[in-house]
């Protein structure tokens, strides 16, 4: 049974949450509501909300990503990216990452590129080597050629 | 700033303080704030009021004095170059009022009678310049003539008199007094003086007056009711110019500013000589104002590196206030709070960890060029496992700007966003050694600060949403402000990070 959006939001809005033991307690039908949630003003309570939808590993959660990662302040998708690493099996999520590496905020950038590497997504290799040229800080350069590196092996 | 052993009396003035007290246990200060407006702190024997504006629109130092109970005058120039007046009266305040003239210095005012005051201020001609009130009407502005080169200093140790003192085009220091009668003057007194002089009066007929000399020590010369005596050289090296202080016959007590940013003091008791350098620490960016309302008392006031005011006091026994357990704050400023203000966060961490006996000094709070591209990308953080004792890479690569602070002080990094492993979070303690720090997100809460540096403690989370260290949300506490448990407390208070 569907948590209330009020449950939801009391299990999410913690200053440390604790992912997985939120998530295991989550059906897909709580699926509305987190998408719900990550639409609040709050970014405490929005960027939690779409860090839930990356665990559930739908595409219907993804979907509620992909809004995320058009958002207009990076905060959320910096959140965006960072979720995907748990819904990187699914194609529609590849190609949201795929636009995020993409993004003109090094925040967000950052975060697509952790997701490629911890998921492995080999079918960016080509963007991620191209980013290790493109890329002006040091952090990022260094990131891009590691995540190439270990992708491209 | 001062840490430890100084009181935050807050605010954000830009301007060396005045201190004066009409009465016992009354101090009323004044400063400039942000807005250049003139405002006003007051000590009324059992709390401290304010900050209060005054308005106006000022180009100088306050300078505030009091002839008589309940009475306070305040001048100070204004953008027109004149001088102006606002006043206490016992049940309001009156002004601004303008008194004309154009000056280039402070102001000095002095009290020698009831309902009389004399201003002193340098001119537009170098000329010292004075404007008096008889206790009805503004005099002047009336030319003493000379070419000084300080601001004036004015005392006075008796009922129609008053001496006056700057230095001059050869960094003398230069006289002048009315003896009831007429002025007397100008009298050069010698020495090569590099500030403005410090000046006081015990008692009838005697006059202390203090400068720092071309090698930054501390120099004396008085009035002993026949000669001038001195220059002495009281050693030190001082930053500042001199403050001097008397609450009683045959004492007077002396600060400045070290070489460290600390206030040193030394003192006279009518004896041979002098006791001191002593250290009363802090770290400080204005004059020393010091004031007394009692004999034995004394009251300090100086700007922090934080820009607020600080307060301490010497009881007759001790100077206050009591050494307590301090924690040092320095807040790093990748992108700041979008909920709630860094004020606002730091006093609700203060109110709580007040109840553990520690004082939350917020040593200093800088914001950090996220255009710099070493920085840039730590703006979003990612804090790895976030567990103790385990930081992430970012973690440490944003520890490498702790500039001012100290191996146990502890350092928030307020960034715009904050994630770990599996997600976002409002913040994370994990840092590498002796390097104590924090992480937090600009959508924090008002207790994830509070909450955050607690785990840098050495708290863990509990179940209790009416408890800061819960793990159920700091949104989420149900009777602000939270609490903390007497064990939480000795394990904070055993912490290195607070001293």
């Amino acid at each position: 049974m569907a948590h209330t959006k009020d449950e939801l939001k009391k299990m999410i809005d913690l200053d440390e949450p604790e992912y997985p033991i939120i998530v295991s307690k989550l059906t897909a039908d709580d699926i509305p509501l987190l998408i719900e949630l990550s639409r609040e003003a709050n970014m405490a309570v929005a960027t939690k909300a779409v860090s839930c939808l990356g665990m559930m590993n739908t595409d219907k959660a993804v979907d509620g990503i992909k809004i995320a990662a058009a958002h207009n302040n990076p905060v959320m998708r910096v959140a965006a990216a960072h979720a995907l690493k748990n819904s990187s099996a699914l194609p529609s999520a590849v190609k949201l990452i795929d636009t995020l590496l993409d993004d003109q905020d090094v925040g967000v950038r950052k975060f697509a590129l952790k997701t490629v590497d911890h998921s492995n997504i080999k079918s960016l290799k080509a963007k991620v080597k191209a980013m290790g040229d493109k890329e002006t800080t040091d952090l990022m350069k260094v990131l891009s050629k590691d995540v190439y590196k270990k992708i491209n092996l | 700033m001062p840490s430890q052993n100084w009181e935050s009396l807050g605010g954000v003035i830009t301007s060396n303080i005045s201190s004066v007290s009409w009465s016992a246990n009354r101090i009323d200060s004044f400063a400039r704030g942000t807005d250049n407006a003139l405002y006003h702190r007051w000590w009324n024997g059992s709390s401290w009021g304010g900050w209060e504006s005054l308005g106006g629109v000022i180009t100088s130092d306050p300078t505030a004095v009091s002839w008589g109970p309940n009475r306070i005058d305040v001048f100070a120039k204004g953008t027109d170059g004149a001088m102006h007046h606002r006043w206490w009266n016992g049940t309001a305040w009156g002004g601004w009022e303008s008194l004309g003239g154009v000056i280039t210095s402070n102001i000095s005012a002095v009290c020698w009678g009831p309902n009389r005051i004399d201003c002193f201020a340098r001119g537009t001609d170098n000329a010292m310049h004075l404007r008096w009130w008889n206790g009805s009407s503004w005099g002047g502005w009336e030319s003493l003539g000379g070419i000084i080169t300080s601001d004036p200093t004015a005392v006075s140790w008796g009922p129609n008199r008053i001496d006056v003192f700057a230095r001059g085009t050869d960094n003398a220091m230069h006289h002048r007094w009315w003896n009831g009668t007429a002025w007397g003057g100008w009298e050069s007194l010698g020495g090569v003086i590099t500030s403005n002089v410090a000046a006081a009066c015990w008692g009838p007929n005697r006059i202390d007056c203090f400068a720092r000399g071309a090698d930054n020590a501390c120099y004396h010369r008085w009035w002993d009711g026949t000669h001038w005596r001195g220059w002495e050289s009281l050693g030190g090296i001082i930053t500042s110019q001199p403050t001097v202080d008397s609450w009683g016959p045959n004492r007077l007590d002396l600060f400045a500013k070290g070489t460290d940013g600390a206030v040193y003091h030394r003192w006279w008791g009518g004896g041979p000589s002098w006791g001191g350098w002593e250290s009363l620490g802090g770290v400080i960016t204005s004059n020393i104002s010091a004031t007394s309302w009692a004999a034995n008392r004394l009251d300090l006031f100086v700007r922090g590196t934080n820009n607020a005011m600080f307060h301490k006091w010497w009881d007759g026994t001790t100077w206050g206030p009591a050494a307590g357990i301090n924690l040092n704050l320095h807040i790093k400023i990748l992108t700041g709070p979008t909920r709630f203000t860094i004020a606002q966060m730091v006093d609700s961490m203060r109110e709580v960890y007040a109840t553990a006996g520690i004082t939350v000094t917020l040593a200093s709070t800088q914001t950090l060029d996220v255009s710099n591209p070493t920085l840039a990308p730590l703006n979003d953080c990612d804090a790895g496992t976030c567990t103790s004792g385990n930081p992430s890479a970012e973690q440490i690569a944003l520890s490498n700007f702790r500039a001012g602070a100290g191996s146990v002080d502890v350092v928030v990094y307020m960034c715009r966003s904050v994630s770990y492993v599996s997600g976002s979070i409002n913040g994370c303690a994990s840092f590498p050694a002796n390097r104590p720090m924090a992480v937090v997100a600009s959508y924090a809460s008002r207790y994830t600060l509070g909450h955050e540096v607690g785990h840098v403690l050495g708290l863990n989370h509990v179940s209790d949403n009416n408890r800061l260290m819960t793990g159920l949300g700091t949104d989420n506490i149900t009777n602000p402000p939270p609490d903390l448990i007497q064990t939480e407390k000795n394990t904070m208070l055993a912490s290195p990070f607070t001293n």
